[in-house]
């Protein structure tokens, strides 16, 4: 058996500081292909930076229109991981459309930030798709739909028709939880 | 395991035990390469003290 296949560590449930469910609403997208630099440290991403003159986006929402989830998709001689962002896209402009039409046609990587708790400095902020990237497979509108509002809602996701991720989203923490937004902000314009 | 600096534009993965002449070569446009020289990080973050 590959020396990677041992775990190493067991798991304990911290009473003090449980860990708490949800995300921020806010949803940062970068494209893919304008990553410059991934900086990694014993697992963690301690930073990433982009392309000259380059930015993330900042994708706004509101109670539950947030929803990233992760899977391990087993096959008999390897393993990956699902990489999932659904969430709303609350402005129907034809400038929104066009950039949407875009987002169609390229990869995406995300950065969640977790329900933050104290204690939980190290687990806030999660990279999705850093390695394969998230493409979209739905986009729906739906004008008089009383739950979305006439939002469009959106799912990127690691293609079914390339490798997974070779990992969970990677935590991205640097120092702590302060120093660690400082750095992801960074990416926005 | 120590840090990792991919430089995805270039295709290129420095690491600690990269050559210093190959660092040089990039660390002018990559500042970050400069981490490399803060000494290894072996094991996770500590996480803050409690109250």
């Amino acid at each position: 058996m590959a020396f990677c296949a041992l775990i190493t560590q067991g798991a304990t449930y911290d009473c003090d500081n449980p860990i708490v469910p949800g995300v921020n609403t806010r949803l940062i997208l970068i494209n893919k292909d304008e990553i410059a630099t991934v900086t990694r440290a014993s697992g963690y991403v301690e930073d990433i930076t982009l392309a000259a003159t380059k930015t993330a986006f900042a994708f706004e929402g509101y109670r539950q229109s947030l929803n990233p989830e992760y899977r391990l998709v087993p096959a008999a001689l390897s393993i990956g991981y699902d990489h999932q962002i659904k969430f709303q896209v609350f402005d129907i402009s034809q400038e929104q459309k066009a950039n949407l039409e875009k987002m169609a046609l390229g990869r995406m990587v995300a950065v969640v930030e977790n329900m933050n708790n104290e204690g939980n400095d190290d687990n806030v902020f999660e990279v999705y798709g850093l390695d394969v990237g998230m493409e979209i497979t739905e986009m729906t509108r739906i004008a008089r739909d009383l739950e979305t509002q006439g939002s469009f809602s959106i799912l990127l996701k690691t293609p079914d028709e390339e490798g997974k991720e070779p990992k969970m989203p990677v935590t991205w923490f640097d120092t702590d939880y302060a120093t660690t937004k400082v750095l992801v902000d960074a990416l926005l314009p | 395991m120590g840090r990792i600096i991919e430089i995805r534009e270039k295709g290129v993965v420095i690491t600690e035990a990269t050559p210093q002449n190959i660092v040089d070569k990039y660390i002018k446009d990559y500042p970050q390469l400069n981490k490399l020289k803060n000494g290894k990080k072996e094991s996770k973050p500590a996480k803050p003290d409690k109250p």
